[in-house]
């Protein structure tokens, strides 16, 4: 199954920044809600715009989105700061995900914390050299970031490799380079390939038709995962269709299921 | 001739562009003019746009990259004629933070302005901060980062220019998507800009 984790509550977002603020649990259990209802497994937490409030208010989210949704879904614990990913990773009551660990220098607390918690983990393809250029980088830093793993003892079926989508915007060859990461990190190391669609369109009209359009490609390179916004329709019928259409989806059953659910609403 | 090359900075003709430009200076037109009265007033127009939305980023890209391409030609011919640039930028991304697109989008659209642009890259320690500033005797210094976690170390690049007693001969601008002017503020930075275009304008105003 491909696996959706839904992004909105992220507090760089306006409406999830003022929730925040103001402790106003009903705007974040609609949008726990909404995420888990339109199909995303896991549910995205980023308090990290609260600075110095960041772990109270991450603990405070995890709060509110478990009392919602209960123990069907799980929690993403989205930050840089390695006290807050220890507390939000104490703080959740099923088995949450890192998001993320990379090659800098500053991730060994992450690696520590993935072994202590036994959390899976998005591990993203940068920081050994820098933010990925080619296909080649992207292929080299998942090297890295395997190696990591291998000697801290994190088994590789833990890992989804993030592939570092960057914007067509700023570089037309972009959306090629990460299409062909995907493809040489399936084939020559065999983990699992992660990606933040949307970020390949920043900076350009329409940004929902080229969003939707490259998750298509993504799926068919072999992408096992992405971090979106699950209440886009266009965004989930475009799973469902390309799965389906890859011959990835036996009798095309989830296509249908997805496709009377929505007749249903 | 000046409003052709204009038009074409608008246009982002690169390919032509180098024509246009050593045909203006065959008709006795001064680099300093084809500077000021066409390429600068086309980038002001390409931030405009951009901040009005009417502009994207590749727009923008197109239309800088075609101004580099006269500015390469011109660029001998000012020194030559000891025209100094409108002043002086160093622009990084800070520590630990590897993001440098708004970054160097930010770079671009000064230079158009017609400043000398020094971008040190992404990854820029406060000690590299300092250094450059020492060397290049910068204007204004440029902070960008993109995390929450890193945006921490602007405070820390602005101590170390107190320290090396150089923070009152530089004007220090920050930039970047968890930065707002509420932090600027709050750091004691002397601009905040939320994209390249008022990056452009506020290093005018701070000239």
């Amino acid at each position: 199954m491909f696996l959706i984790i839904g992004e909105l509550i992220n507090s760089s977002r306006r409406e999830v920044g003022k929730a925040i603020d103001n402790k106003d649990d009903l705007s974040i259990r609609r949008l726990a809600r909404g995420q888990a209802e339109a199909g995303a497994q896991i549910i995205d937490i980023n308090a990290g715009q609260s600075m110095e409030n960041e772990v109270s208010d991450l603990k405070w989210l995890i709060g509110v989105v478990e009392d919602e949704l209960g123990r069907d879904v799980r929690l993403s614990i989205d930050t840089s700061n390695p006290d807050a990913m220890e507390a939000g990773l104490k703080a959740c009551s099923t088995a949450p995900v890192i998001n993320s660990m990379s090659n800098e220098k500053k991730s060994v607390r992450f690696v520590e914390l993935a072994v202590e918690s036994g959390a899976e983990v998005i591990g993203l393809a940068m920081g050994e050299h820098g933010m990925p250029k080619t296909a080649e980088d992207r292929v080299e830093e998942t090297r890295a970031l395997l190696e990591k793993c291998d000697r801290a003892g994190i088994s590789h079926d833990r890992l989804y490799v993030d592939m570092i989508c960057m914007s067509v915007g700023s570089g037309i060859e972009q959306g090629t380079q990460a299409l062909q990461g995907v493809r040489r990190v399936k084939e020559e190391l065999g983990v699992k390939t992660f990606a933040a669609v949307s970020n390949v369109s920043f900076g350009l009209p329409n940004r929902h038709l080229l969003n939707r359009t490259f998750l298509a490609m993504l799926i068919e390179a072999g992408l096992d995962g992405a971090i979106m916004d699950p209440t886009d329709s266009g965004m989930m019928n475009t799973v469902y269709a390309s799965r389906t259409l890859l011959g990835r989806d036996n009798y095309c059953m989830q296509y249908i299921k997805q496709q009377k659910c929505r007749r249903r609403k | 001739m000046l409003d052709k090359i204009k038009q074409a900075v608008l246009a982002g003709e690169m390919e032509g562009i180098a024509e246009l430009t050593n045909q203006a200076l065959a008709k006795g037109i001064e680099a300093r003019e084809i500077l000021d009265q066409a390429l600068t007033p086309a980038m002001d127009i390409v931030g405009k746009e951009y901040e009005d939305g009417e502009r994207y980023v590749p727009e923008m890209l197109i239309s800088a990259a075609t101004m580099k391409g006269a500015v390469t030609l011109l660029k001998p011919l000012l020194v030559e004629a000891g025209v100094e640039a409108r002043g002086k930028f160093v622009i990084g991304t800070v520590e630990g933070d590897l993001h440098d697109i708004g970054k160097d989008l930010v770079a671009m659209m000064i230079e158009g302005a017609g400043f000398e642009v020094i971008n040190l890259g992404a990854e820029i320690t406060a000690e590299e901060f300092v250094k450059a500033v020492k060397e290049h005797k910068p204007n204004i210094v440029g902070m960008s980062a993109l995390l929450t976690t890193t945006m921490i170390r602007m405070p820390e690049v602005i101590d170390a220019l107190k320290q090396a007693s150089l923070r009152d001969q530089v004007k220090v601008i920050i930039g970047g998507a968890p930065v707002t002017q509420g932090y600027a503020d709050k750091i004691g930075a002397d601009g905040y800009a939320p994209d390249a275009a008022s990056a452009t304008k506020l290093a005018k105003s701070l000239t």
